[in-house]
């Protein structure tokens, strides 16, 4: 009898630190079969209780885990579990958790991939995040969910981000009026940076659609990339351009006409009053105003 | 999490996150009731539009604010429910969402939200708002509101098939400033509708999912023009999309995806300055196809090792027509491209958790520029079509480590090799214009390295630290007409957490970023002595500290928060070196302090007092000081542009929030 118990305890050591592929090698376990009761007989507490009041245990939704053995279809067949509870863990989520973050996410995906198709190629499975990670389960509020605390939750590992937010010029993050996901997907896209569109101008214009075109006369770097430009969290510049302008446009326009010159301070004012003191403020965008495109014929200069 | 820790979620990163109490009573009390209602009263001392730039307190005023957060599920059918949101109702910046469902069915849901944007940068103008000049010069001050309604249906059928639908009709009106040909400043009426609807049906089993999409826009200007210059035509766009992943074994998966869409604009040409008769169309039948193709494989060999296939294409077709009926001088030009991907990655689980990963990245793009021909004084171009060829191979290499000690780690180089075919890019451009071709930077042969490291310590639950650092080195090959020589970015972040009991926390950020890039040009094109070079540093520091402490049994919440963000623009001329940077340095330095205290009254009912304070200092953004200030004249107005003001803003808020 002790030896079987040994041999069950190693094996469900095994299972629970396996991952998606390794789940070849699982063992059959058993299931208690008696909804969240058993469960709660032990797990009574607040933050686990909070569960019941979730979309997560709506019995009459046949796809939630209510419907399905309950908190056994999250953290497995329990009853081994309930015989030796403190030898035999059941299967645990967060970074208490012996199983890797495939292995967790996995159990959520087993549900949640129709919505999650590309989560396998995407940049947070690539680097170990769980689903948990930055999911609350057991809770009405996921914090992630929430567009007022969603910041925090994603800064948590994006320092450079937050930073970036709170710069001068930014989009209304802060505030909770654009959130990280308005133009993100965490669980992986079919864009660049995990954005929600298929590139990034398409993600920009869903708010900025005055800019998409096609102009009859198009600005070749702004129909590339809005980011060759501007830089999207944060920027000390305004209209969160990378550099200011005249340095920024001069890194394409070197070559020909007023760009190329360097300015010299006695031709700016207090010297002769050239046309090299246009540069100053909105520098070549004074004049160059419509440099997303233009509809004006024959405007190749955007001025018009 | 850093801040939920401290529970300063709200006020310490924004004002306008007034009701902070119900997030703080549900990580303390653990009620985890979705049901609060907040009512808050707040006065705002000196506003100014920046520091209302997005809140809505763009006024110097009292503001009562509302907020509500309700979920009800029905007691006799529990998979009924009704979940609405109110927030910061009273404000210019504000939302009303609501959502109703059946849980495994259907939802219904619809909602308003309201932005807010004030165009805080002053701006001196010589017109009125209908643009009559004025005897005197004038500061703008301008905002926009953009109106969004929305509502959505989803229907879950049996058999795993979704349908999901969503329709959102924005308006954004109002003025902002903006320059004009001359750079003249002028209010810029707005008055933009951008209406979109969004379908998708998704098909699931346990292995297999497929989700067919669709997505219509249509965006229209009511105003054309403003005085001389083109205002953004009307247009719109469509997409349809299959996006699809089969899960083949325990071992491997492959996803793919599908898209076609299309945007056309055929606005009425502005004619401002040109013969209207001298057209034989008003408009030009703008339109660009795009197609885009993604396919991934992922492939776990054995328990160790796992290779990930991946390729990308991006296809642009512009096929706006070339205009040759324009007047001698005018031309028009599109652009095209085909961006493509390879890629393979590696990952290998190395033993005590250890884990190794790389792999190699190839990237094509080529683009081509189609132009009509055009003749002015100073250069004529024939019709031509420009052609590009840049492709870029990457390799990268990441560790990471398991938690020892307390310690994680992880660590990523990547080196990057960019070649463009600049001859045939040259001679082509040489037949036509030799100055009329720009080489974009983003085209340039470059060579980037780049690191990225992360180190995590977690002593215990009371102490965990966080370090990033990301360096760039980009180094451009010199041309003649690109000037981007190199590029460095660094960025270091560190956060640190101190909790030592439930009753106490302390977090501390600090990041520091910089930029160098330097640039050089030339004065005469292939005179070598005619270069000039520059350096430009701009750099950012951030740091912040917030703290929470509780007595009184927990009855009794203080926290506070102070943030430190300075922003240093310099340029430098290289060479010659007798030549002074004629441009001021652009610096702006924001302090601001937040007091709270929360009083729970009862378990239900939470009392917030709280203090912001917040210097926004910026020097500068127009030509003064050293050179004098900027006056009134329409000299000045033409060449100085934008002024983004200082201020000292505070504000003092009571609310009350209560739980149900």
């Amino acid at each position: 009898m002790r030896l079987r118990q040994e041999i069950v305890i190693i094996l469900i050591l095994l299972w629970s630190g396996s991952s998606f592929a390794e789940s070849e090698q699982a063992i059959e376990l058993t299931h208690l079969g008696d909804g969240e009761k058993a469960c709660l007989e032990c797990h009574d507490s607040s933050r686990v209780n909070s569960i019941l009041d979730t979309p997560h245990f709506v019995a009459a939704d046949a796809r939630s885990p209510a419907a399905n053995q309950a908190c056994e279809a999250c953290h497995g067949p329990a009853k081994e579990h309930s015989l030796y509870p403190q030898e035999v863990s059941a299967m645990r989520f967060g970074t208490h958790s012996n199983s890797s973050a495939e292995a967790q996410s996995a159990i959520c995906l087993s549900c949640h991939q129709r919505d999650h198709i590309n989560w396998g190629n995407s940049a947070h499975a690539g680097e170990d995040v769980a689903c948990v990670s930055c999911h609350t389960v057991h809770t009405q509020r996921d914090m992630v969910l929430d567009p007022i605390s969603q910041t925090d939750v994603c800064f948590t590992c994006h320092l450079r981000e937050e930073m970036e937010v709170n710069k001068p010029y930014r989009h209304p993050v802060r505030e909770g009026a654009v959130t990280c996901t308005d133009c993100h997907n965490p669980h992986g896209s079919n864009g660049p940076s995990a954005l929600v569109r298929s590139s990034v101008n398409e993600t920009c214009f869903l708010c900025h659609a005055e800019k998409r075109g096609p102009f009859v006369n198009e600005h070749e770097p702004v129909q590339d990339s809005c980011v060759n430009c501007h830089t999207p969290h944060g920027s000390n510049i305004e209209n969160l351009l990378i550099v200011r302008a005249p340095f920024l446009c001069q890194q394409c326009h070197s070559d020909h006409s007023h760009a190329r010159e360097a300015y010299d301070f006695e031709d700016l004012p207090g010297g002769d009053g050239s046309r090299q003191n246009r540069v100053i403020g909105g520098a070549c965008l004074n004049c160059h105003s419509n440099i997303h495109g233009s509809n004006m014929p024959g405007a190749r200069s955007f001025r018009e | 999490m850093k801040r939920s820790k401290v529970a300063a979620i709200c006020v310490a990163l924004s004002v306008v996150c007034i009701p902070g109490p119900r997030e703080l009573a549900a990580q303390e009390y653990g009620n985890q009731s979705a049901n609060t209602v907040d009512l808050s009263y707040i006065y705002v001392d000196n506003p100014n539009g920046k520091f209302g730039e997005y809140n809505g307190f763009d006024e110097n005023n009292h503001y009562v604010v509302l907020g509500l957060d309700w979920f009800l599920r029905s007691e006799e059918s529990p998979e009924q429910y009704w979940d609405v949101d109110i927030h910061n109702l009273g404000l210019a910046t504000f939302s009303v969402n609501g959502e109703y469902g059946s849980q495994g069915d259907y939802r219904i849901r619809g909602g308003y939200e309201q932005l807010q944007k004030v165009y805080h940068d002053g701006a001196l103008t010589i017109y009125d708002d209908d643009l009559d000049v004025l005897p005197e010069p004038r500061d703008i001050t301008t905002s926009t509101k953009r109106k969004t309604a929305s509502v959505g249906f989803d229907k879950f059928f049996g058999s795993g098939w979704e349908l999901k639908t969503d329709f959102r009709s924005q308006l954004k009106d109002g003025q902002r400033p903006r320059p004009i040909n001359g750079g003249l400043i002028v209010p810029q009426d707005i008055d933009f509708r951008h209406e979109e609807f969004e379908a998708s049906l998704t098909y699931a089993t346990e292995k297999a999912q497929l989700v067919f999409g669709s997505y219509f826009s249509d965006f229209s200007n009511a105003n054309d023009l403003i005085l001389n210059t083109a205002a953004e035509p009307d247009n719109n766009f469509y997409k349809l999309s299959a996006n699809g992943g089969f899960t083949i074994n325990n071992t491997s998966r492959i996803t793919g995806y599908l898209a076609y869409s299309n945007g056309e604009q055929n606005d009425n040409f502005r004619k401002y300055g040109i013969e209207s008769g001298t057209f034989s169309t008003d408009s030009l039948n703008a339109e660009v196809d795009t197609i885009n193709l993604q396919f991934d494989y992922r492939n776990r060999l054995s328990r160790k090792l796992e290779l990930d296939f991946n390729y990308r294409l991006e296809s642009r077709d512009n096929d706006t027509p070339l205009y040759s009926d324009f007047p001698s001088e005018k031309n028009n030009k599109v652009y095209s491209w085909d961006k493509q991907k390879l890629g393979v990655k590696v990952r290998y689980r190395l033993p005590a958790r250890w884990r190794l990963q790389g792999g190699l990245q190839y990237a094509d793009y080529q683009y081509e520029v189609n132009k009509s021909p055009r003749s002015t004084g100073r250069l004529t171009e024939q019709a031509a079509t420009l052609k590009d060829d840049t492709d870029e191979l990457t390799a990268w290499a990441e560790i990471r480590s398991p938690m020892i000690a307390g310690f994680y780690g992880n660590l990523k180089y990547s080196h990057s090799d960019r070649d463009a075919d600049l001859d045939s890019v040259r001679e082509e451009a040489a037949t036509v214009d030799p100055g009329g071709v720009a080489l974009s930077f983003y085209l340039i042969p470059r060579v980037r390295n780049k690191i990225d490291l992360l180190l995590s310590y977690s002593m215990s639950e009371n102490l965990s630290a966080g370090f990033n650092l990301n360096l760039i080195n980009d180094d451009y090959d010199p041309i003649a007409w690109a000037s981007l020589d190199s590029r460095e970015i660094n960025i270091y972040t560190l956060d640190i957490t101190y909790s030592p009991s439930t009753d106490f926390s302390l977090n501390a950020y600090a990041g520091i970023e910089n930029y160098e890039i330097e640039q050089s040009g030339y004065g005469t094109l292939g005179d070598d002595s005619s270069i000039w070079e520059y350096e430009i540093n701009d750099k950012s520091k951030l740091f912040g500290i917030s703290g929470r402490a509780s007595t009184l049994s927990g009855k009794l919440d203080f926290r506070f928060n102070y943030r430190y963000q300075r922003g240093d623009g310099k340029y430098e001329t290289l060479d010659p070196s007798d030549v002074s940077g004629p441009f001021p340095d652009l610096e702006t330095t924001i302090n601001s302090f937040t007091l709270e205290a929360d009083v729970f009254v009862s378990r239900d009912f939470i009392i917030n007092i709280s203090y912001h304070y917040e210097d926004y200092d910026s020097d500068s953004w127009v030509w003064k000081n050293d050179f004098g200030e900027p006056g009134d004249t329409y000299f000045d107005i033409l060449n100085y542009g934008y002024d983004s003001p200082d201020y000292v803003s505070q504000l003092f808020m009571i609310a009350g929030s209560y739980r149900f």
